[in-house]
C-alpha cells in the first residue's frame, strides 16, 4: 500500500530550521552563526537570517566574542540562548486539586498556584471555572509572553490530546485545548500527568543521563508515563482501573483508599500523611510496617509488569507515596526480585522522587517541546 | 483613577511596610492610587467596601463581615499571608512549607545538628500555622530526634524572652529556628551577648530576608516580601480587569547562607539552574 505523504510547505520548512536553530544553541552545540551552519548542515545566510528572527523575538542575543579559526579571521560573535524570552504555563488537573506552575523556558518556576476542587460531584462549568480561576492566576504573574499552556490531567489522554476518559470531570472524548486555547490565545497541549512527571525529570535532570525511563506515579490515582530512546513519547496513562486480585489498583494504592484503611485501624493516628506512616514505620510501629509491607506488594507488581513489557534503564517512583522514602522503595525492589527475572533487575536503577508539582512542570516542559522544539 | 484599599494592622511594622512597598510599585504602574487602613494607627481611616474599586488584606486583620460585604458588593479582594477556603478570595503567600524544610535540612544534614528549638509566630495567622505544620514534618523527613517548641509572636523581645525561659528550664539545644527573621536576628544577639559561640555552638536561622538579616550575617530562606506585595498588587489588579482569580499563589523561597550557620561542604541546595538536554 502506497503511504500518502505530502511534502513540506516552505513555512514548515522555515519553522523546522528555526527550531533546528534554536536547539543547538539551547544546547550549547553550537554558539555561532559559522558553527550553526556547520551543525545544523544550513547554508550561512539562512542561518544568518533565522538567528536575526530569533533575536529579534528575543530568544538570542549576541554576548562576547569566540575564538578566531585556525585559518585566523574575525572573531565570531557568540550567541546565547534567553530562558527569560517567553514564559509558559503548566497545569496539573488532578482529582482533588488544580495546580498550575509559571516557568521560563528552562522550566524554572517563577510561581506556583492552587485551587482546591470541590469534594461532591463534579459537572464540566465547575471546573473549567477552577481551571481558569488557576491560570489567570498564573497569568496576573507573568512579565514575559506567554508561549504556550501545558495541562497534565489523571486520566486516559490520546496522542491528539484528546481527553477520553476522565470520570471525575465527566469527560469523554473531550478536547480541553479548544476552549482554553481559544480563551487565551495560546496554543495548548494537553497529556496525561503521568506521561508529564517522567518528562518532568528527564528533562530537567532529575534521573542523570539515561535513554530509557518510566515512571510511576501513584497518588489518589496510578499511572505509568516514560520517556523512551532519550525522547518524549506519547506513552502514559492511568492504570489505576486494571483489577488485582478483584480490587483495583486505585482501591489498594490510591491515597484515599488508603486514609479509609487506615481510619479502621485504630492504632494508627486519624490525621494520618504518607510522612507519618513512614516516621511510624522508622519507630517500629507494627501496624505502619504492615501497611508498608502490603503497600510494597502492590507496587512491586506494577514495577514487575514494567521491567517485563518495557525494559526500563530507569525505574522512577513519584507521587504522594514518595514521602515513604528510600527504605519503602528498597522493600519494593526486594518484593521485584521475586515476581521478575534477577537479571532483568540487575540492569535497572532506581529512584523515588518527592519532587512537588513534577506534573505541572511536566506539562510545561511538553509545551515548550511542541512549540520550541527545545527540551 | 481606580483605587486599591490595603488593610493592615500597623503599616509602620518591618513586614508591612516592605509589602506595601511592593503594592505601591505596582500601583503606580497601573496607575491605580492606594487608601491605607492601618488599625494600629488611631487616624487611620477605616476603609468599607465602598471606600475603593478592590481590597488588599494583609494576614488575618480583616473582619468578617467586611469581607462579606465585599462579596456582595462583588468588590475583588486578595488576601497576602493569609487565606480563607470558604471565601472565593485568592491569595498569595510564600512557600512556606518549602522554606521550613530547607531550614530544618540546612541544620540537620548540613550543620549536622540535631537539638533544635522552633520559634512560633502568631497562631492564628496563616504563615505562621503553615511553618509549624512543616517544621513538625521536616522534623520526620529529617530524623531530628530532638526539638522543642517555644513562643515568639512575631515578637523579638517575646522571643527573647521565651528563650531565656527555655534555657532557664535546663533545656539543651543546638539549633533555633525563629518563624521570622526578626525573632531570629534578636536570638543571636541576645545569645552571643549571653556568651554563647553563633554558629560554633549553635546554629540560628530565620524565615524571610531584608537588610536587617543581611546585616546580621544571619541565615535564612529568601523570601522577598516587596515582591509578595507586588505580586498580590498585580493579583488584584487582573480582578480589577475583570478576571476571575480563584486559589493561592505561591511564591518560592531559596535557602541563603550567611554567619549563623556553617556553609554546607556540598551545596545541595534546590538548583535553579536546569541541566539541558
Amino acid at each position: 500500500m502506497k503511504v500518502k505523504s505530502s511534502k513540506a510547505t516552505r513555512g514548515q520548512l522555515r519553522e523546522h530550521n528555526r527550531q533546528l536553530i534554536l536547539r543547538s544553541v539551547y544546547l550549547g552545540a553550537a554558539t555561532s552563526r559559522a558553527a550553526l551552519a556547520q551543525e545544523t548542515g544550513l547554508t550561512k545566510p539562512a542561518v544568518s537570517n533565522l538567528v536575526e528572527m530569533l533575536i529579534a523575538e528575543g530568544f538570542l542575543i549576541e554576548e562576547g566574542f569566540g575564538e578566531s579559526t585556525d585559518s585566523g579571521g574575525k572573531r565570531p560573535r557568540l550567541l546565547r540562548f534567553m530562558p527569560d524570552a517567553r514564559q509558559v504555563i503548566g497545569v496539573w488537573i488532578n482529582q482533588q486539586t488544580i495546580l498550575g506552575v509559571l516557568t521560563n523556558l528552562d522550566g524554572e518556576v517563577i510561581a506556583s498556584h492552587f485551587a482546591d476542587l470541590p469534594a461532591i460531584d463534579l459537572i464540566e462549568g465547575d471546573v473549567m471555572g477552577v481551571i481558569i480561576g488557576v491560570i489567570n492566576g498564573l497569568i496576573a504573574q507573568t512579565h514575559a509572553p506567554l508561549l504556550c499552556i501545558g495541562v497534565g490531567i489523571s486520566g486516559v489522554v490520546d496522542s491528539d490530546g484528546v481527553i477520553l476518559h476522565a470520570p471525575r470531570f465527566g469527560w469523554t472524548n473531550y478536547a480541553l485545548s479548544d476552549p482554553l486555547s481559544k480563551r487565551y490565545d495560546v496554543p495548548v497541549h494537553i497529556a496525561n500527568s503521568s506521561e508529564l512527571t517522567a518528562l518532568a525529570q528527564y528533562t530537567f535532570g532529575k534521573v542523570g543521563d539515561i535513554s530509557k525511563l518510566v515512571t510511576v506515579v501513584i497518588s489518589n490515582g496510578v499511572g505509568v508515563g516514560a520517556v523512551l530512546n532519550g525522547t518524549a513519547n506519547h506513552l502514559g496513562s492511568e492504570i489505576g482501573h486494571l483489577l488485582v486480585e478483584g480490587k483495583t489498583l486505585q482501591n489498594v494504592l490510591g491515597w484515599q483508599s488508603v486514609r479509609e484503611r487506615i481510619s479502621e485501624n485504630k492504632e494508627l493516628d486519624q490525621d494520618i500523611s504518607y510522612l507519618k506512616i513512614r516516621f511510624a514505620a522508622e519507630q517500629g510501629d507494627q501496624a505502619a510496617l504492615d501497611l508498608n509491607e502490603e503497600l510494597a506488594s502492590h507496587v512491586a507488581r506494577i514495577f514487575a509488569w514494567v521491567i517485563a513489557l518495557m525494559r526500563p534503564d530507569h525505574l522512577s517512583l513519584a507521587g504522594a507515596i514518595s514521602d515513604l522514602g528510600e527504605a519503602f522503595l528498597n522493600t519494593v525492589i526486594a518484593k521485584t526480585r521475586l515476581l521478575v527475572l534477577p537479571e532483568l533487575v540487575e540492569r535497572i536503577t532506581f529512584s523515588v522522587d518527592d519532587t512537588p508539582n513534577l506534573a505541572a512542570i511536566g506539562a510545561a516542559a511538553r509545551s515548550i517541546q511542541m512549540e520550541l522544539g527545545l527540551v | 483613577m481606580r483605587v486599591i484599599g490595603v488593610i493592615t494592622n500597623d503599616q509602620n511594622r518591618v513586614f508591612q511596610r516592605s509589602v506595601i512597598a511592593g503594592i505601591r510599585t505596582i500601583a503606580a504602574e497601573a496607575n491605580c492610587e492606594i487608601v491605607i487602613d492601618s488599625r494600629a494607627d488611631a487616624d487611620s481611616r477605616r476603609l468599607q467596601p465602598d471606600d475603593a474599586d478592590g481590597f488588599l488584606v494583609i494576614a488575618n486583620v480583616a473582619q468578617r463581615e467586611f469581607l462579606e460585604a465585599a462579596l456582595r458588593q462583588r468588590k475583588p479582594v486578595s488576601f497576602i499571608s493569609h487565606h480563607m477556603p470558604d471565601l472565593p478570595f485568592p491569595a498569595v503567600v510564600f512557600n512556606n512549607r518549602q522554606g521550613i524544610m530547607e531550614l530544618v535540612r540546612h541544620i540537620s544534614v548540613e550543620c549536622r545538628r540535631n537539638q533544635i528549638v522552633f520559634v512560633r509566630g502568631i497562631s492564628d495567622q496563616y504563615d505562621a500555622r503553615q511553618r509549624e505544620a512543616a517544621f513538625k514534618d521536616a522534623l520526620m523527613r529529617y530524623h531530628v530526634p530532638s526539638s522543642g517548641m517555644i513562643a515568639g509572636e512575631f515578637d523579638p523581645e517575646k522571643a527573647i524572652q521565651s528563650l531565656m525561659n527555655y534555657i532557664n528550664e535546663g533545656n539543651r539545644f543546638s539549633a533555633v529556628i525563629a518563624s521570622d527573621y526578626m525573632m531570629a536576628r534578636a536570638l543571636v544577639d541576645v545569645l552571643r551577648e549571653m556568651g554563647y559561640d553563633v554558629p560554633g555552638e549553635i546554629t540560628v536561622v530565620g524565615f524571610g530576608d531584608g537588610i536587617e538579616a543581611h546585616a546580621a550575617g544571619l541565615t535564612t530562606v529568601a523570601a522577598d516580601v516587596q515582591e509578595l506585595g507586588e505580586r498580590a498588587a498585580r493579583q488584584l489588579i487582573h480582578q480589577l480587569h475583570g478576571e476571575t482569580i480563584v486559589g493561592v499563589t505561591t511564591l518560592s523561597v531559596r535557602l541563603i547562607v550567611r554567619d549563623t550557620s556553617f556553609a554546607p561542604q556540598k551545596t545541595n541546595f534546590p538548583s535553579k539552574g536546569v541541566k539541558r538536554r
